[in-house]
């Protein structure tokens, strides 16, 4: 396994995560503790979750337990983690909606101490290592959510502050507000959905994020299973379906069929390419794999160890769906359709 | 006319500006006079420029003199606003590196580039002055510093940034407060039409956040948006700055826009730039009026209110491309 540090936390964090948004559906809680036993055995130390996680609705799916009678995605990796927590980077995130209640959700003070203990309890755990705030809250300031993180930090329950969903002006004025108030809860990290058929990260993100050294961590990372394996399509249940969403448009299997071809020339795995391209973005610093076997976590962290050459990460990115990047960085504005000029 | 207050600043700016880049081809110098009396006028007060408008090849037209022997759109527009400099609210830009390598957003090129403005527009100070592109050689920092200094001396009134980012406007007004600078950027001048709506996908929120005023330009997206003859010129959309025409996915939003805009009584032009003027954090949209028939024809927009249900018909012709 490769690592990188993460923003400057200084902690180190294999290049493959472990996301658990589906424990409990696929894969069942046995097989989970399974998956997490090999991704620790294989040098996976980082582990996303989230407190709503695995019992949510949108998790269903035909033949699992319905979301009531299913535990927390947190309980199942708490459980897995026994005895091993030291080994591991354990990210948790807040903002879903968590009850009936009005509060049962958000940014605030209230909301995020309450599930940061809760998560605290789930995970059988006195700290967690990253905590995210899941996505931005309109109705909570982030002055009053960046001050609950540094009281976390300095009560010693969270070590470092990611966010999630949040658009890179934001992330900046996080910085800014950390910055001018001498909080202990700048952001080191941002996850966001990032692969080789979605990239509006690199419209802004990506620039803010090598500019102040905060690390991207993509998540959906083979784009729902899409860029691992063209048999998906086959699959009842997969891409955003898994989540509740519907099916994979052409554009996005085409090119799929693309990267599927240039892997096979080059005698690699499909999935060994799209996670490999994606490490080699700008401040990427982990994907997080959603497996639902122990076969496809060890086909998934193979691909930190593939090192593509330029030509192949160029053939790669030439690929996208749309143009990604806002119209003009480098030396001069990007010609000829993209006006560099008023009207 | 309709004003609206830029930004932070507490001055009112027309709701249509006049843009100037054309000028020396489409308006002529001797025709230039005309587009801007025209302007004046109609109670438009807000004169947008830049050091490389008019005579740079961007601009070259067949039948035009080539672009060394133009006239710079600075010079013309000091020309057209002799006698009325007070009444105008004027902006201009530096840093555009695409025929200079020595162009750029550090202290020494920007100082030259206000000078020659100043001399060029015959006036002693620049209302709004704009980094016209993100200088990725010069750090944000430094070039903020510069206009601070302006500022103290008098030169401009107010910073502000054209085609940057919506996280660069953030690290922006960041670093103007971290160093208690006289002004962070104050406008954010962006591409942003009905047919481009990148501007929505990060800046609108954050201008509205930290209370910025966007500038769009191209706001008829070359042309289009305004009239579908423009299909039927030589010089129309992108092609006016050397880039290409229309897609067809543009040609069919522009023809329900069109559809729409006559069962309403409007004129197209009117429907985009009322529907751009309704969206959040616009104060104003740049238009290249080529004669004074169309500076009319544009100004009348700023007049026009639209209902909620029109806006809404309008936003849902492009929705596509707003997320």
């Amino acid at each position: 396994m490769e690592y990188s540090v993460l923003g400057r936390s200084g902690m180190r964090v294999s290049r493959i995560c472990l996301g658990t948004a589906t424990f409990g559906v696929a894969p069942d809680p046995r097989e989970a503790e399974r998956i997490v036993d090999a991704a620790l055995d294989l040098g996976v130390n980082f582990v996303d979750t989230a407190d709503v996680y695995g019992n949510m609705p949108v998790f269903d799916r035909a033949g699992a337990p319905p979301a009531a009678e299913r535990e927390p995605a947190e309980q199942i990796l708490g459980r897995a983690l026994r005895g091993r927590r030291d080994e591991v980077v354990i990210a948790t995130k807040s903002n879903g909606i968590t009850g009936l209640g009005v509060n049962d959700r958000g940014l605030s003070r209230r909301h995020v101490i309450r599930q940061v203990e809760e998560s605290l309890r789930r995970l059988e755990t006195d700290w967690i290592d990253l905590y995210y705030a899941h996505d931005p809250d309109p109705d909570t300031p982030l002055e009053e959510t960046l001050a609950v993180y540094d009281d976390l930090n300095r009560q010693g329950k969270i070590r470092a502050v990611g966010l999630s969903n949040h658009p890179a002006w934001r992330v900046t004025h996080a910085l800014w507000v950390a910055d001018e108030r001498r909080l202990a809860s700048a952001p080191v990290a941002a996850e966001v959905k990032y692969n080789l058929v979605d990239r509006a990260v690199e419209r802004e993100l990506a620039a803010a994020a090598e500019q102040f050294g905060v690390s991207i961590v993509p998540y959906a990372p083979l784009h729902g299973g899409l860029l691992a394996d063209l048999a998906v399509l086959d699959r009842e249940t997969s891409g955003d379906q898994r989540f509740g969403a519907p099916g994979f448009p052409p554009a996005e299997i085409a090119l799929a069929h693309e990267v599927d071809r240039l892997s096979r020339e080059w005698g690699l795995e499909m999935q060994q390419v799209a996670l490999a391209w994606l490490l080699s973005r700008p401040a990427v610093a982990s994907a997080i794999v959603g497996p639902e076997s122990v076969d496809e976590l060890r086909a998934d962290a193979s691909a930190a160890e593939v090192e593509l050459s330029a030509e192949q990460l160029d053939a790669l990115t030439v690929l996208a769906v749309e143009p990604p990047a806002f119209h003009h960085a480098g030396d001069g504005p990007r010609q000829p359709s993209s006006a560099s000029v008023d009207a | 006319m309709k004003y609206s207050v830029l930004g932070p600043t507490g001055i009112r700016v027309s709701k249509v500006c006049l843009g100037s880049a054309t000028f020396g081809v489409a308006p002529s110098s001797q025709d230039a006079d005309g587009v801007v009396g025209a302007a004046l006028d109609l109670g438009i007060n807000f004169f947008d420029t830049a050091d490389v408008y008019g005579s740079t090849p961007t601009f070259d037209r067949p039948g035009f003199p080539p672009a060394s022997q133009r006239e710079s759109a600075e010079e013309i527009l000091g020309r057209a606003l002799a006698g009325r400099r007070d009444e105008v609210v004027l902006a201009t830009k530096s840093g555009e590196r695409r025929f200079d390598p020595d162009a750029g957003l550090s202290r020494r090129y920007v100082i030259q580039q206000v000078e020659q403005s100043l001399r060029r527009l015959r006036t002693d100070h620049i209302d709004v002055y704009y980094g016209h592109f993100p200088d990725p050689h010069t750090p944000l920092d430094q070039t903020l510093a510069v206009y601070d200094d302006l500022i103290r001396q008098g030169k401009i009134r107010y910073a502000a940034l054209s085609n940057h980012p919506a996280w660069q406007m953030t690290e922006a007004l960041w670093i103007a407060d971290d160093r208690r600078l006289v002004s962070g950027p104050v406008a954010a001048q962006v591409m942003y039409s009905l047919l481009d709506r990148n501007a929505e996908k990060e800046l609108a929120a954050a201008c509205t956040r930290f209370g910025l005023s966007i500038v769009p330009y191209a706001p008829l997206h070359g042309g289009i948006l305004a009239d579908l003859s423009v299909l039927d010129r030589e010089i129309a959309g992108g092609k006016r700055f050397g880039g290409p025409g229309y897609s067809e996915a543009e040609i069919a939003v522009a023809r329900e826009l069109d559809r729409l805009a006559r069962e309403w009584g409007l004129g197209m032009q009117q429907v985009s730039l009322a529907w751009l003027l309704s969206r959040p954090a616009v104060a104003s949209v740049i238009v290249g009026a080529e004669t004074p028939g169309e500076v009319r024809a544009n100004a009348s927009a700023a007049d026009i209110e639209l209902t909620a249900e029109q806006l809404d018909a309008v936003s849902a012709l492009t929705a596509d491309l707003a997320s």
